[in-house]
């Protein structure tokens, strides 16, 4: 290397340090991992998004599963629960024996009789969700094993209500509960002092365990008994029991065929002070003709107002109770199909107590609730509702022998003859689980862990546990996106509501609403701000002096600047503003344009040497005509209003008052402005330009403006005629198109909207149109064409893939904008394309809801797929812009 | 710059010889149409209603943000049905009740909201009586901590001086209480015995001291200060003049009272200052030193949870039964104390051989027996607490001693602190202003709950200038107040400072990193390309989308691996074997693919065989890779049990908090810096870094001292237009961690000084919330256009900093982009 020539003659060193070429190898790495590195973190975002998402789509699954054989047996008809930490449960014989024992062993802890001198005949849990109770902090009973006198720290119990009927004719009312009690270390024995944090230990008729977080917490199972209440003249047969939101009904029926309910209201207990339900009346029950044989299950739904009789060949008698003066048998009906041989052998409530579910001998379930017929739908009972099926699952292995209630969600476990157990969830009809308990066995009783995940079963050999994980079976691509049937509905629907007051409230996981919301959203700003910003950016690129342009185009991106949550509280504050005024802004719309037009003509009218001189203020002749139609639209609002729509928008938009011409004019007026100002454009106009050829430049220019007023006449004109050709067809636009005015709406979101969206489609299209190099443009100019030809014909079809872009980027920003339509946009989840109503979009509900959703729920996981589902979408749009804009600039760079 | 100006020319020129040539022609017709002046002005008309819409809401948010503050008269209404109503006029405007019928109302901000229950009314203008509008010359404006605004005319104030109590006094009401539950217990002919001694003995001698302290007060009030009347608050509940006092009546307190408004006014505003220090004394000391000695005893407490964790045995439950027990133990010992003192007492005072003597000795030691029981059975349950406690260590932990004392100091400490509140509230609580309202209703209002008070309608322009800028004082450096919709808004703007700062520092580098990548060392392909257009859209991706990313990444995964490791943050954790086995094969394929990436990079772009110009890519893809898994393996480990584990349930960084959402919005703003600086780093002409190259210069060097010193101005551009996003942004801020109220600020003197866990306000989000989500949103309105204001000005100012930058880049390089 080193005897080659060089340029000087001299020979010189070639050799780098090795410390420059360290740095710069170091550098090079640095730099190509960083950046790489980074770029890949960045791209984790939408992965990291879709993985929370995906378990939504996971199938359920049964963790553990095994059986115990303790030494006690099941009779049929015991009833089964569990608590929420799945430590501690419960079975109730038929026979009024009690037994508390430990869930991961089977062992028994206690064995009482409830009622030691007499046994009940009928037992009646109420369904539902449990109640939860706060445990007055006086020394409890469970206290016994250590003889302290002080009161545990905190206590809360979770209470399941049942109901006991007697051979007397007496009702019992209880609360059997699960109480958790956090004892004093002090008062802890010395045995348990050994445990290990998650252990768990027998102590007395308790079961003490020590959390993980180092506490100890101290669980047993309470009995809280209530004096008898004669109701029946004979021994009680059948009990049904609701706790009716406070206001509880006990219904029952006796061996000699009569039946009775007992009302019980809400009163101020005279002694303690506390709001206690005391019995009200009892009433005879008018049993009809078909009730002379006794029914197999009676039961009460949630509120107390229908009465079931079902009988186990499938007939079904419900009675009207909501009024205790006049209970009538409401509705009679088969729960199976003509020819059907099957036999009743399970019914009971779900979560809430709504919906009654019943299986049959051939191992089908099926989901009935009441719901109030449409007009047009099926006939309502003489109370207003009727009965219907909204769910089936098809038959399972066996006979279904026991029915066990989700107390979170709409889930039922179904034990079957043959010894199986299965997990439903009703509402989106899917089989969720299948297990043996014990094969060959009839399943007594089977039960749902409180927090859905446990599956336990009786059987006549032992008791049986499962941990299972049901995942999200209420969310699936068809739930998310098509109607569901929900409870109490009349019809399969998509809804969007995700809580509700109550504990038994369903969720409402509809997507689509949400989508339609975020269109919507979309729709009406690109409506107002995508016209307003192209031909802003045209103007300023083309009819205006640089220097005017200049100072113009930072003053818009001003509003690029406007954080969104400013935009949204201008929303709010204009809101009354555009309620009171709602005729003017509509006229606004029409009187804007007009006075522009109308202005130009004038312009046109004045002599060239004046408007030439003045052109260059042309944009300040523009800014004082806005005043002006201002002005005009502020006189002419009121005037519209009072001939149109019967003196008030609001009122006729609610449908109360006036024709439904005024509406269709209004709809009708840009189309037939578009039609008219075609047809003028056609032929009109060249007929003028043909006329106008004589009589010179003024007088042209009148000519022109006076056929500029004719077209708007005729414009008018046409769309009355078209209005009232549609006013004569009985069609009306409130409905379908335009509706009830709600303060936060579309029109609202739309303007407001448009501040977002302007400058970005301003400062793209700006700079497309003045990319478009001007070499093109002279060559027009220089040829003969004016400013606005040259502008139509040469600019734009040039920089049209720019323009694309720019609407594109802009309807991205639209769909994902957040603060404006959460505070701006009413959040209700409807699907209509009223502007005047508001909507609930993806990116506003994510804001609202997130905060608040429980981590790895359901709701959770649909709120991170509205976040993708978002990401999606822009992602999309904004590529497509991207890359029309790429080939625009280099289409450009070639010109 | 002069590309643009021949623009214009080329484009105004042409055509003005174009129209007046085809004037001359007298074809006006078709040139006219063809000029299609209607259109023009139709887009015309588009640009001035978008510049319309920005001068309009700028106008609006101006115009209401600066007149917030400013204080208006206030006016009296007299109206027909008899009532009054005084306040504030904050609307007029025209109101239809139904159609055709217009009249004028007004909306009077009345204030006095706990004897309304409302901040606003609505007058009718023919609701109020004829000349029924006045403007009344010592209406009072006060603004309070609670209870928002006030209204009326001050009638008197007045100083209350309560009677001083004697150690003898205090004594004897201390004999009298113990002899009264002692009664209680006794049998009937007890009692009887007693009877006589406590209501002619007892009771006279107490009454007697009493009233020797009341004549003393009043002899300390001998004189009535000028312009005032003393006033005595009788034992009765009675108010009478001094000189009017019964003989022989207790005095409770005696008020110094000043009639009159102006005199009210002129006491008021003398004594004012002192009282509001006091309060403001007050409220640092509940705040501040209660909440750092809630801390301590906290931090105490998870000292001992932790131990707890490590030791796995019980150390917390024994350690808070234990001073439980001692607690229990030391009243006790109190009350037998007390018990005995009073027993002294009485056996000094009434002799030892008195019937009150022995029943006294009786009680205390019936009293001391029972104490006795209960201490004795706490001692042995404290015996078995201690003994498992020494099982733990022996002779105790040091971490429960700790507790132990410092649960001692802070209880010593926190009772200091309330008596000092105490002496304080007693001090301030004794002057009040005395206001009757519109309806005539009299009011006292404490002067520590007075924030201001002005005479509204007496202040000359001068005066009302300077309420205008105390309020704006108040608002730029005081606490919220009444659910932030009075008071200042400092822990928004410094929430909203410190996030943006410490976004800028994270975005910064990597954004930088990213962009010279892209820019400097990438081979242009269609790899690059994608990857750029992938960044261009992140800017567009929305926001809410990194929201909701933060929550469920940085808070409910990284923030909950912090807090406890992998299991609470829903990882399941590899086995330890294994877990090293791996690691370790990781961690040198890493090292060896970055190590093989050095040498084969500088190389690159000579000719080389085949396998050498791929080994560059293969290592940066196994890099990649082998870092992954590494990341992915560390958060497997089985040996991190998190540094709050102590704190579980609770989360410490598994939930919103300020770095959470630093980092959120620094990812949100990567694109803005990456594209800044891609565009900054190509305006740098190649021919420099090709006469640096042809200097002999490295890339490195090249790019160290040639194109980062050019790009600057555009990263700085480009960091400072990510601030101003940053700032603006409120929608992520939702989700991690902005919110309304933060009782603490996330810098502050308290070790560590900074604070990355703890929420923050945040100005954004306290318009949202203000604006959309407050219960008074009437009242609060006005506040809101303040705070848009200033967070539109940082705003504002941030983005004209940037696009001066940028001009002045253009400028310097010449170099126009699209």
């Amino acid at each position: 290397m080193s005897d080659r020539n060089t340029f000087t003659g001299h020979p010189r060193r070639r050799t780098t340090t090795w410390r420059v070429r360290a740095v710069d190898r170091v550098a090079r790495g640095l730099i190509t991992f960083g950046g790489i590195g980074t770029i890949v973190a960045v791209s984790l975002v939408a992965l990291f998004l879709a993985w929370v998402v995906l378990p939504l789509f996971y199938s359920p699954a049964v963790e553990m599963a095994e059986m115990r054989r303790p030494a006690w047996a099941s009779r049929p008809g015991s009833r089964l629960e569990v608590d929420e930490h799945r430590l501690i449960g419960w079975s109730l014989s038929p026979r009024g024996t009690l037994r508390v024992f430990r869930v991961d062993t089977g062992e028994t802890i206690d064995d009482r009789e409830l009622f030691p001198d007499i046994e009940p005949t009928a037992i009646a849990p109420a369904f539902g969700a449990p109640e939860i109770v706060d445990v007055p902090q006086a020394s409890g009973s469970g206290q016994d094993h250590a003889g302290g006198d002080r009161a545990s720290r905190t206590a809360q119990a979770v209470a399941r209500p049942v109901a006991f009927g007697f051979a007397d004719g007496s009702v019992r009312q209880a609360r059997i509960a699960f109480e958790t009690k956090f004892p004093d270390f002090a008062d802890i024995p010395e045995a348990a002092r050994r445990l290990r944090a998650g252990q768990r230990m027998v102590l007395g008729k308790n079961i003490l365990e020590l959390t993980p977080q180092g506490k100890y917490r101290l669980h047993t199972v309470t009995v809280d008994s209530q004096g008898p209440i004669a109701i029946a003249d004979g021994p009680i047969r059948n009990l049904a029991y609701t706790l009716g939101g406070g206001n509880p009904v006990i219904s029952a029926m006796t061996d000699v065929g009569t039946a009775r309910l007992a009302y019980f209201r809400k009163r101020t207990d005279p002694e303690t002070g506390e709001r206690r339900p005391v019995l009200d009346r009892i009433v005879d029950l008018p049993l009809a003709e078909s009730a002379r044989k006794p029914p197999d299950y009676l039961l009460l739904n949630h509120r107390g107002d229908s009465l079931f009789l079902l009988w186990e060949d499938g007939r079904l008698d419900r009675y009207a109770t909501a009024n205790p003066r006049n209970i009538a048998l409401a509705e009679s009906l088969r729960l199976f199909d003509e020819g059907d041989a099957a036999r009743l052998t399970a019914a009971g409530f779900l979560l809430g107590g709504k919906t009654l579910i019943v299986g049959d001998s051939r191992g089908r379930t099926s989901a009935w609730f009441l719901m109030r017929p449409e007009a047009g739908g099926p006939p309502a009972a003489s109370d207003g509702w009727k009965l219907v099926r909204a769910h089936e699952f098809p038959a399972g292995s066996a006979a279904v022998t026991a029915l066990g209630m989700s107390a979170a969600r709409r889930m039922v476990a179904a034990g079957h003859a043959d010894g199986t157990v299965s997990l439903l969830q009703v509402t989106a009809e899917e089989r969720l689980i299948t297990a043996t308990v014990e094969a060959g066995q009839p399943v007594v009783s089977v039960a749902i862990a409180p927090e859905d995940d446990g599956l336990f079963a009786l059987a006549p050999s032992g008791f049986w546990r499962a941990e299972i994980d049901p995942q999200h079976p209420e969310a699936s691509l068809s739930t998310l996106f098509l109607p569901v049937w929900y409870e109490g509905d009349p019809a399969p629907a998509q809804v969007w509501q995700s809580t509700g007051g109550s504990q038994d409230f369903e969720p409402k996981f509809g997507l689509t609403p949400l989508v339609f919301g975020t269109l919507k959203a979309t729709f009406y700003t690109m409506l107002f701000g995508a016209p307003l910003a192209l031909l802003a950016a045209l103007h300023t690129s083309e009819f205006v002096h640089s220097r005017t342009r200049a100072r113009i185009k930072p003053a818009i991106e001003v509003m690029a600047s406007l954080p969104s949550v400013v935009l949204g509280f201008l929303a709010i504050v204009i809101a009354p503003f555009v309620r009171a005024w709602i005729p003017a802004i509509l006229s606004l719309l029409v009187t804007v344009p007009a006075a522009l037009m109308l202005a130009a003509y004038v312009w046109q009218i004045v002599p060239q040497r004046i408007t030439l001189r003045l052109e260059r203020w042309r944009l300040a002749f523009i800014l004082l005509v806005l005043p002006i139609a201002v002005a005009a639209a502020w006189v002419l609002g009121p005037l519209i209003e009072r001939t149109l729509f019967a003196g008030d928008v609001i009122r006729w938009l609610d449908g109360k008052t006036g024709s439904p011409l005024g509406g269709w004019v209004l709809l009708l007026l840009p189309a037939s402005g578009l039609a008219i100002a075609w047809i003028s454009g056609m032929w009109v106009r060249p007929a003028v330009v043909r006329k106008g050829a004589r009589i010179g430049r003024t007088g042209f220019a009148l000519l022109d403006a006076g056929r500029f007023v004719a077209t708007c006449l005729a414009t008018f004109a046409s769309a009355f005629a078209g209005a009232g050709l549609l006013t004569m067809f009985g069609l009306d636009p409130r409905g379908p198109l335009v509706g009830t005015y709600v303060p936060m709406n579309s029109l609202i979101v739309g303007f407001v909207m448009g501040f977002a969206v302007i400058p970005i489609i301003y400062t793209i299209a700006d700079d497309a149109l003045s990319a478009v190099p001007d070499h093109l443009r002279a060559a027009s100019l220089g040829a003969g064409a004016t400013p606005l030809q040259t502008a139509v014909r040469i600019v734009i079809p040039t920089a049209m893939s720019g323009l694309f872009s720019a609407l594109m980027v802009g309807l991205g920003r639209a769909v994902g904008e957040t603060m404006i339509v959460l505070m701006a946009g009413g959040m209700t989840a409807i699907m209509d394309w009223n502007p005047f109503n508001g909507f609930r979009p993806l990116s506003g509900n994510v804001a609202f809801e997130l905060p608040e959703a429980v981590k790895n729920s359901t709701h959770y996981r649909i709120l991170f797929l509205a976040g993708l589902t978002l990401f999606a979408m822009t992602f999309v749009v904004n590529t497509v812009a991207e890359m029309v804009r790429l080939r625009f600039r280099r289409r450009v760079h070639h010109l | 710059m002069s590309a643009i100006a021949d623009t214009a020319r080329l484009k105004t020129a042409p055509a003005r010889g174009w129209g007046r040539r085809a004037g001359r022609r007298g074809g006006g017709g078709s040139a006219l149409v063809a000029r299609g002046e209607p259109l023009v002005w139709l887009s015309g008309g588009a640009l001035a209603v978008s510049l319309a819409m920005v001068a309009g809401l700028l106008a609006l948010i101006v115009y209401r943000g600066f007149a917030t503050f400013w204080p208006d008269r206030i006016v009296r209404l007299e109206l027909r049905d008899g009532r009054a109503v005084m306040g504030e006029v904050s609307a007029d405007e025209v109101h239809e009740p139904s159609p055709g019928v217009e009249t004028r109302r007004r909306q009077v901000r009345t204030g006095n909201f706990e004897l309304t229950n409302t901040h606003f009314q609505w007058v009718l203008d023919e609701e109020v009586a004829p000349g029924g509008v006045t403007l009344p010359e010592w209406a009072l404006l006060v603004e309070r901590v609670e209870w928002g605004r006030f209204y009326g005319v001050p009638q008197a104030f007045a100083v209350r001086s309560a009677r001083p109590v004697s150690g003898e006094e205090e004594q004897l009401a201390e004999t009298l209480r113990f002899f009264e539950e002692g009664m209680a217990k006794l049998d009937e002919a007890d009692r009887a015995a007693l009877t006589p001694f406590v209501d002619q003995e007892l009771r006279p001698q107490l009454r007697a001291v009493q009233i020797r302290a009341y004549e003393r007060l009043l002899a300390n009030f001998g004189t009535t200060p000028e312009g005032a009347r003393l006033d005595a608050v009788l034992a009765s509940g009675r108010i009478v003049p001094i000189t009017e006092v019964p003989p022989g009546e207790a005095i409770v307190e005696i008020h110094e009272v000043r009639t009159g408004a102006e005199a009210a006014w002129d006491r008021f505003a003398e004594l004012h200052d002192g009282v509001r220090e006091k309060a403001a004394e007050r409220r640092r000391l509940e705040k501040h030193d209660i909440g750092a000695l809630n801390r301590r005893l906290e931090t105490a407490r998870l000292a001992v949870r932790s131990a707890e964790i490590e030791i796995e045995q019980p150390l917390l439950a024994p350690a808070e039964s234990a001073l439980r027990l001692r607690r229990e133990i030391a009243t006790l010992q109190d009350r037998r104390a007390a018990d005995r003192r009073v027993a002294e007492s009485v056996r000094q005072r009434f002799g030892g051989e008195s019937t009150a003597a022995r029943a006294a000795a009786r009680f205390a030691a019936e009293r001391e027996a029972g104490a006795a029981g209960q201490i004795e059975k706490h001692r042995v349950e404290l015996q078995r607490v201690q003994a498992v406690l020494d099982e733990a260590s022996p002779g105790g932990p040091p971490v429960v001693q700790v507790f132990w004392d410092t649960a001692a100091a802070v209880a010593v400490q926190t009772a200091e602190i309330q008596e000092q509140i105490q002496a304080i509230r007693a001090e301030t609580a004794r002057y009040e202003l005395r206001l009757a309202t519109a309806d005539g209703r009299l009011k006292a209002l404490s002067l520590a709950d007075v924030v201001r008070a002005f005479p509204a309608n007496r202040l000359g322009w001068w005066d009302r200038l300077g309420v205008y800028f105390s309020r704006w004082a108040e608002f730029l450096t005081g606490e919220p107040r009444e659910a932030n919709s009075e008071g200042g808004i400092l822990p928004a703007i410094w929430g909203t400072v410190v996030m943006t700062l410490i976004m800028s520092l994270a975005v910064v580098p990597f954004g930088v990193l990213a962009a010279l990548y892209l820019r400097e060392y990438a081979k242009p392909g269609p790899i690059v390309s994608a990857v750029r257009i992938s960044v261009n859209n992140l800017a567009g991706v929305p926001s809410i989308v990194f929201g909701v990313f933060g929550l469920g990444f940085f808070c409910y995964i990284i923030g909950a691996y912090v807090d406890g490791g992998p299991d609470n943050a829903g990882i399941v954790p590899w086995p330890e074997r294994e877990w090293f086995v791996t690691l370790g094969a990781l961690a040198a394929i890493g090292a060896g693919a970055f190590l093989l990436g050095l040498l084969s990079l500088a190389k690159a772009g000579r000719g080389h065989s085949g396998w050498q110009r791929h080994r560059g890519r293969v290592s940066i893809v196994l890099w990649l890779v082998a870092t992954v898994l590494f990341v992915a393996l560390i958060a497997k480990t089985p040996f991190f049990d998190g540094f709050y584990a102590a704190n579980l349930p609770n989360p410490t960084f598994g939930k919103g908090g300020l770095l959470w959402a630093s980092l959120t919005l620094s990812l949100l703003t990567l694109p803005v810096v990456i594209v800044a600086t891609e565009e900054a780093v190509s305006a740098v002409p190649n021919s420099m870094r090709e006469g640096s190259y042809a200097c002999g210069a490295s890339k490195w060097q090249t790019i160290r001292r040639i194109v980062l010193p050019r790009a600057l101005p555009g990263i700085l551009t480009g960091m400072i237009l990510a601030m101003a996003r940053g700032a603006g942004e409120v929608a992520p801020l939702m989700l991690v961690g902005a919110v309304k109220l933060a009782p603490e600020l996330p810098i502050d003197g308290e070790f560590p000084f900074f604070h990355g866990s703890r929420n923050f306000m945040h100005l954004g989000f306290h318009i949202y919330d203000l604006g959309f989500q407050s219960p008074n949103s009437e009242a609060a309105r006005p506040m809101v256009f303040t705070t848009t204001l200033l967070l539109i000005f940082i705003v504002a100012s941030l983005n004209l900093a940037a696009i001066w930058l940028r001009g002045r880049l253009r400028r310097r390089f010449g170099s126009a982009q699209f």
